[in-house]
């Protein structure tokens, strides 16, 4: 037995010396190619995955056996073509540059269908269309009036009137809509025999509740309204250079709640309030506030115009944007700068990472992860990589599968393209009505819009099915998307 | 060597070097298991690499032990029809008449009848060739010593049923009970009807009381049984038996062992050349209740047993484990058990090795013994109490600073041995605490905590394969490990439906799980207590026995 064990131990160490250098190599992706000077060949890999799977691949004009998602290794480094189609479906094509110990990684192949369908969620004529960002609900609005607002909740598929049907202020004018992210309320303040109203909404529920808090607004029209959370206890109206604070419940108002401002948002309880040349907080539900500073510097009134407001937005604790009124965007992160003028809208993805960011010509990534390059002498933090630049009238636009792609409309005609591939034209997907609104939800995979002819609320698959049944375990409430532009 | 097998008393730089030695095993296996994290973390490529070496070491690991898995386990099976009597008879007949074909049972044929016989003949050359003639069997004794602390009376009474079935050897076997004074009331109560209704079936059966709190003792195992020992010394002075005649057998309150045991210890203490300087190991298998635990119970201890049958291959190696046998010379040469060690099993091996100057070894003998598998009541319970089982096996890592400072003393034992034992005394524990934890994060750690960079090399792509592969390989194994289980394990006393067959086939799946927490994490908390300075108390494992098993 000793003998044979000893036989055993060395052969087993033998063939594990011999094992390991060949696993090693193969795994830093060394072949032997027989044909090459140098009999051993370090290659690399394009690995493909594609919505939805089981596409065919051609690899330089080869049909290959593997269907995606697959890994093709052992390429010798070069340009290679990869085309991958499915039956039914548009083909994708690239030009996969392979280098030596790398992987090409293409893991987010969209394969539209060639026939793109829509479906219609409700036959009646609508004029507007209007979200509330990172909520389940839509605005949907065929009379410039509050009777004829209908809710639609993308996610449950349901569908209600704002105001029931009969009452008086059904036919009160809808004069502006204040909605906040990630909560579910609405503000609409409309006129109706000559007064204005302010109506406050909370949209749950079978019919939503309002209650009247015009009395709340003594001083006119605000520039903008914010609150916080799905039950939030205060509002905040901004007037030119001072904040009030409304309770709505116990309907009183603390004007010149923080004054001499020219900027503000709500954060965790917090309302934050920018200065000239400081950036302070104060508790949202304190009596009195006492404003702690924040940060604040000379270099704050050199990147803050002196006559412009700015809506603050806490994507997270540490990643703030500012957003100007006069269409200015900057934010906490080097070089503060990122759009000077001309914004019309971000949208940050899920993971609160990479902020999509548009203007009337453009849309670009900016991603707040991307590192420096190494050895670079300047610290240049992040920069807007503006991807599309063919733009004339843009004015939504969504991530869409992660962030590989982005949906946006340009004038009345919605594209869908690669973030990564700016060479590639976008691909028209639907029409809509000229001025009108649109949304696309990564839960469902559908982009809602109004028909342009008919003015129907309409619902077209952009994400196959199969893509939806991830989702069905992730997080119940709330897509995270931008603020109303 | 005067060297006290202890870390009790120690002074000045030897408990500097104790402690310094007792730290070892933890900190290794602590730096591989967070090495390893930081390196996958720091260093994915590295990582990566060291993911597929060792992927392919453990594999191969694996397929190496499953051939001596099975060796071992025919061996178990050619040697089951040995009349172990008829050999022994024929050692009598030494050195001119035994002849070259030993007994065996009429319906024996084949491989294994050859494969037995030629074991038989090769023992019989040693003997000659070293003239190390055996006493005759009718003047060899055999003491069994049960310590006995809490268990009930079904549970000895189980053990002393499986002396019973030895029925040709019961006239020259002394039964000792070790009994803790501090044992309860119905268990000193239980002890005594036994005696009153067993002693006249064996040569003699012994209660002896152990006193609490003795000094230079802790509350082990390995006290009570040396106490039982010195007592039944002189039980075998008054008798005039000498020391070298006499076999002691230590076992568990719960071991049944089977009819043809002490025969086939008996035999192989006479073919032994070394007979009083060996140890006598059995294949330690826990039938008595193994249908009635829970399946993950059931795996955990069919394991330990796979694992004593691989160890039974190389007794160059082997350690004595749980129940075994010795010569009662040796026993007494030594000084008895360690009374301050909870794992006196291993370590009277240790200290007779060292006693000995390298001198010493195991002898695996090719029969089971079957003892209890934990059952503490509930699923819950058998859990935890399986968990302190293994932590408390595991702590014979208490072995290892002892061993290495006897080794650094010991002027005799040569350079190489030392380092052998050293090494495989450290690298089992090692691997034994940080290998299932490597097993089951070392294929994705790489890829969870690399960055972006790590993510586009072919390297983060191939290592997934290339591990998937190596892991399929092992499910091999599995498969041989679970038919070798479904061979090994006792018939089922209740007819299963085949769902349930199924169901207990597929329990084996529960293996990368109780690795981890029933092998490994108690490994590393025993080493943990030992690296930390909190040394353990005797804990008794829960073992049940309904009135009926």
């Amino acid at each position: 037995m000793l003998i044979l064990r000893k036989i055993l131990f060395y052969l087993f160490l033998a063939i594990y010396l011999a094992l390991c250098p060949v696993l090693v190599l193969y795994s830093l992706g060394y072949i032997y190619a027989p044909k090459s000077e140098e009999g051993i060949v370090k290659t690399g890999l394009i690995h493909l995955e594609s919505l939805p799977p089981g596409a065919s691949v051609h690899l330089d004009q080869k049909l290959l056996a593997e269907k995606t998602p697959c890994t093709l290794s052992s390429l010798l480094p070069g340009e290679h073509s990869v085309t991958v189609s499915l039956n039914a479906h548009r083909s994708w094509s690239a030009q996969a540059q392979v280098e030596a110990g790398k992987a090409s990684v293409f893991d987010h192949v969209l394969l539209l269908p060639e026939t793109i369908k829509s479906e219609v969620l409700v036959r009646q004529r609508f004029k507007e269309l209007s979200r509330i960002p990172a909520t389940r609900f839509l605005l949907l609005n065929s009379s410039g009036r509050l009777g004829g607002v209908t809710v639609f909740d993308w996610k449950n598929n349901d569908l209600k009137p704002l105001v029931p049907g009969g009452l008086a202020d059904a036919d009160e004018e809808i004069q502006r809509v204040f909605t906040v992210k990630r909560s579910p309320h609405a503000l609409i303040l409309t006129k109706g025999n000559g007064a204005s109203r302010y109506l406050w909404f909370d949209l749950r529920g079978e019919t939503p509740a309002r209650k009247d808090i015009s009395r709340l607004f003594r001083n006119g029209a605000p520039r903008d309204v914010q609150w916080e959370g799905a039950r939030p206890g205060f509002l905040f109206a901004f007037y030119e250079d001072r904040l009030d604070r409304l309770d709505p419940d116990a309907n009183t108002v603390n004007t010149h709640f923080i004054g001499k401002i020219k900027g503000f948002g709500v954060h965790r309880g917090k309302v934050y309030g920018l200065r000239k040349a400081s950036l302070f907080r104060v508790n949202a539900d304190a009596r009195r506030p006492e404003e702690t500073e924040v940060d604040g510097g000379r270099f704050l009134t050199d990147l803050f115009r002196e006559d412009d407001s700015y809506g603050i937005d806490f994507l997270t604790g540490d990643k703030v944007l500012f957003r100007g009124r006069s269409g200015s965007l900057l934010a906490n992160r080097l070089p503060y700068q990122f759009v000077e003028e001309g914004l019309a809208g971000y949208s940050p993805d899920e993971d609160l990472e990479k902020v999509l960011v548009w203007t009337r010509k453009e849309i670009g990534l900016l991603d707040f992860e991307k590192t420096v390059p190494a050895g670079a002498l300047f610290e240049r933090g992040i920069e807007i990589d503006w991807f599309y630049q063919k733009g004339t009238a843009i004015r939504k636009a969504f991530f869409v599968y992660g962030t590989s792609h982005v949906i946006f409309n340009n004038e009345d005609t919605v594209f869908l393209m690669e973030t990564s591939a700016r060479e590639t034209r976008p691909v028209g997907i639907t029409r809509i009505p000229a001025g009108s609104d649109l949304f696309f939800a990564e839960k469902t995979g559908k982009l809602y819009h109004l028909d342009p002819e008919t003015g129907y609320f309409m619902a077209t698959e952009i994400l196959p099915a199969e893509r939806i049944l991830e989702r069905v375990f992730q997080e119940a409430e709330g897509s995270r998307e931008a603020p109303a532009a | 060597m005067n060297f006290v097998y202890s870390r009790q008393g120690l002074r000045g730089g030897e408990r500097v070097l104790q402690r310094f030695l007792e730290v070892i095993p933890g900190v290794m296996s602590w730096t591989l298991v967070i090495g390893f994290i930081v390196t996958a973390f720091w260093q994915p490529v590295i990582a990566s690499i060291f993911v597929i070496l060792f992927m392919l070491s453990w594999v191969m690991r694996l397929f190496y032990y499953l051939i001596f898995l099975m060796l071992s386990y025919a061996r178990l099976r050619y040697e089951k029809d040995t009349d172990w009597l008829s050999r022994m008879r024929e050692l009598d007949r030494l050195p001119d008449a035994a002849t070259e074909e030993p007994g065996r049972s009429s319906t024996a044929k084949g491989w294994g009848a050859r494969l037995s016989c030629w074991s038989y003949r090769q023992d019989l050359r040693e003997i000659r060739r070293r003239e190390a003639f055996p006493p005759p069997s009718s003047d060899i004794y055999h003491l069994v010593l049960i310590p006995v602390i809490k268990e009930s009376r079904e549970v000895i009474e189980g053990n002393l049923s499986g002396l019973l079935r030895n029925r040709d050897l019961l006239k020259r076997m002394v039964v000792a009970i070790a009994l803790e004074s501090r044992a309860p009331a119905e268990v000193k109560d239980a002890v005594r009807a036994l005696k009153r209704e067993y002693s006249g079936r064996f040569l003699d059966l012994l209660v002896v009381e152990h006193p609490d709190g003795l000094p230079g003792e802790a509350r082990v195992k390995g006290a009570n049984a040396s106490h039982a020992a010195k007592a039944a010394g002189e039980f075998f002075r008054a008798k005039s038996i000498p020391f070298e005649n006499v076999i002691v057998s230590c076992f568990d309150a719960d071991t049944v062992v089977g009819p043809d045991y002490f025969a086939c210890l008996t035999y192989t203490f006479m073919a032994c050349p070394d007979r009083y300087r060996a140890s006598f190991q059995p294949i330690p298998v826990y039938h008595n209740n193994i249908w009635k635990v829970p399946g993950f119970a059931r795996v955990v201890e069919t394991g330990s047993s796979f694992f004593q049958l691989v160890e039974m291959t190389n007794p160059e190696k082997l350690v004595t484990f749980s129940s075994h046998s010795m010569s009662f010379r040796a026993l007494v040469d030594v000084g008895y058990w360690p009374p301050d060690m909870i794992s006196d099993d291993s370590g009277i091996f240790w200290k007779a090795y060292l006693h000995f100057d390298g001198d010493y070894r195991v002898v695996p003998i090719p029969v089971t013994i079957s003892m209890d598998v934990v059952d503490a009541g509930s699923w819950w319970r058998t859990c935890l109490s399986l968990y302190k089982q293994k932590r408390r096996w595991a702590w014979g890592v208490e072995n290892f600073p002892l061993v290495l400072r006897g080794f650094l003393r010991n002027k005799k034992i040569p350079l190489y041995d030392k380092c052998r034992h050293a090494f495989k005394l450290l690298e089992g524990h090692v691997t034994w605490a940080a290998l299932p934890f490597l097993l089951t994060f070392v294929g994705w750690l790489p890829a969870i905590l690399s960055g972006r960079e790590f993510s586009n090399t072919v390297l983060y792509f191939h290592s997934g394969r290339v591990t998937q592969t190596i892991f399929s390989l092992s499910s091999l194994v599995v498969l041989g490990t679970v038919i070798l289980s479904t061979r090994l394990l006792p018939p089922k006393r209740k007819k299963f439906n085949l769902f349930w067959n199924v169901i207990h086939s597929l329990e084996w799946l529960l293996v990368p799980v109780i690795l981890l927490f029933l092998s490994a994490l108690p490994a590393l908390d025993a080493q943990t207590r030992l690296m930390s300075g909190r040394y353990m108390e005797f804990w008794v494992s829960d073992k049940r026995r309904s009135k009926t098993s």
